[in-house]
């Protein structure tokens, strides 16, 4: 959808509703066109072995299409490195209608003009 | 699952960063998967190889995802048909057009591990129906895209031939060499190549790749894609160097391709250190290896982020913000924009031109007066429109 003339992408997660801005703090690719799906996490027995890589659906991921930088859909937290985040704002659902209310804050450094 | 777009956002990007109003050359974007059309502009009897067997089994298979499990979109770019034989190439200047490139260097996703093949009479056959057909239906008819032959350097002759012969067409601004077949690059056979290239005033290309089965220490796609690329490019560096090609050939332009920009210092600080302890084992050197180092060309795709921002600063004095150039890879699945160099706060206005495109102008020896803005960038932008032009 667009507001205040960005593009923000809605994801529901968990019955809850979240909104990014549609752009990576990577190199600006379409993130909310991303697929949306659980992450990838390797289980240890109590021997410290891993017994299993399993799709953790609980804690689903925004993956960007351009190059695979991978976001926390509640938060929009970079996995990888929690200084990163999507840029997110407030959604508010309401009779059936979904309100944007405030746009979010700026990404964090990955990316940003100040990179070097 | 496709997104309505796979290069939605990039005009908007090139746009509020004001790389519409400046030329960008793009030294490495890639055909994919042609080889299955290369057949028919091979000569008998290669040809009829093509047309009966499944190409799968003519070509060394590299099994690595390098889409991620369907994660990351590449934009499709469509292969070559007999019908129309510029489709692919018209959507890759289209493409690139949209991320913001003006001119791209242009080499083809087989012949980086044609050299892997056991047969070297194939490798020279294939590296010539290449050449024949990026000089036939692709450079003349897209004055937007340059082009690299590729070498059959397990073959000099054939190497030498085939620069005689596609050299000088219009279009060809130099030739590739593929890292991963380093082991059958000899330096004092290839000499001839060499000094026809410098002659010829064309750049030498080392392009570097990833094939996991060249590697097979590691157990993941990370690792061996991590470490490849930087690997390939230092060891070829280190025999160019050490073989005195730098002094022998001092006009010859040498382009490394696609190794990110990390691994250069590293590589003139390991080089010049042995160098002091042994320096009769490098009679052919004339000064430091870093010295050298900082007369080849980089593309520095893709961009390593380093935790501190002083690093990447202290990366491009290492090697000299005018040997870097700008390449997008496109549309390989670690591309990069060209704000991934524009955005740099340490580089001045100039420096910045220059990793754009007046470096690859020197690289190449392209001519300035016939370059001109893309079409779009010439274009005044759509006020309130989302994605650009």
């Amino acid at each position: 959808v667009s507001a205040e003339g960005v593009e923000v992408g809605l994801l529901r997660v968990g019955g809850t509703i979240v909104a990014f801005e549609n752009v990576c703090p990577h190199q600006g690719g379409p993130v909310c066109q991303g697929e949306v799906l659980g992450r990838v996490e390797a289980v240890l027995d109590d021997q410290k072995r891993v017994v299993q890589e399993r799709v953790a659906d609980a804690r689903p991921v925004v993956v960007c299409p351009w190059h695979g930088h991978t976001f926390d859909a509640a938060t929009g937290e970079c996995i990888t490195d929690p200084r990163i985040h999507l840029r997110r704002w407030r959604a508010v659902e309401r009779d059936g209608r979904i309100c944007l209310a405030g746009r979010g804050q700026r990404p964090a450094a990955e990316g940003s003009d100040d990179a070097g | 699952m496709m997104p309505a777009d796979p290069l939605h956002n990039a005009e908007r990007i090139v746009r509020e960063r004001g790389l519409d109003r400046t030329l960008i050359i793009d030294a490495d974007v890639h055909h994919i998967a042609i080889i299955k059309f290369l057949g028919r502009f091979m000569d008998p009897p290669w040809r009829r190889m093509f047309e009966v067997l499944p190409v799968e089994s003519l070509t060394p298979a590299d099994p690595a995802d390098r889409r991620s499990a369907g994660r990351i979109k590449r934009t499709p770019i469509p292969a070559p048909d007999g019908d129309d034989p510029q489709r692919a190439a018209r959507v890759l200047v289209r493409d690139l057009a949209r991320i913001g490139v003006d001119y791209s260097v242009l080499f083809a996703d087989d012949m980086l591990t044609l050299s892997l093949h056991p047969d070297r009479r194939f490798q020279a056959a294939l590296s010539r129906g290449y050449a024949r057909w990026l000089t036939e239906c692709i450079l003349p008819h897209e004055p937007r895209i340059k082009g690299m032959l590729h070498l059959p350097m397990a073959d000099p002759d054939a190497a030498l031939a085939l620069v005689e012969e596609f050299g000088g067409r219009t279009g060809v601004v130099g030739v590739q060499i593929s890292l991963t077949g380093l082991d059958q690059f000899q330096a004092e056979p290839c000499a001839k190549v060499f000094a026809e290239l410098e002659e010829r005033g064309l750049a030498l290309g080392f392009h570097s790749t990833e094939h996991w089965p060249r590697f097979p220490i590691f157990e993941t796609f990370l690792g061996a894609h991590a470490l490849s690329f930087p690997a390939f490019n230092a060891m070829c560096m280190i025999n160019w160097i050490y073989s005195g090609l730098c002094d022998r050939f001092p006009r010859l332009r040498c382009v490394f391709f696609e190794a990110g920009a990390v691994w250069i210092p590293m590589l003139m600080a390991r080089l010049d250190r042995v160098y002091r302890m042994r320096p009769p084992d490098g009679p052919r050197l004339r000064k430091r290896p870093s010295e050298y180092m900082r007369e080849f060309f980089y593309t520095v795709q893709p961009l390593e982020q380093p935790e501190r921002a002083a690093e990447l600063r202290m990366m491009f004095a290492r090697i000299g913000a005018a040997q870097v150039l700008y390449a997008s890879d496109y549309p390989h699945w670690d591309f990069d924009m060209p704000h991934s160099l524009s955005r740099l706060s340490f580089l001045s206005a100039s420096e910045r031109a220059g990793v754009l495109a007046q470096n690859a102008i020197r690289a190449f020896a392209l001519q300035p007066d016939s370059l001109s803005l893309g079409e779009w960038k010439r274009r005044p932008a759509v006020p309130g429109a989302a994605d650009g032009a």
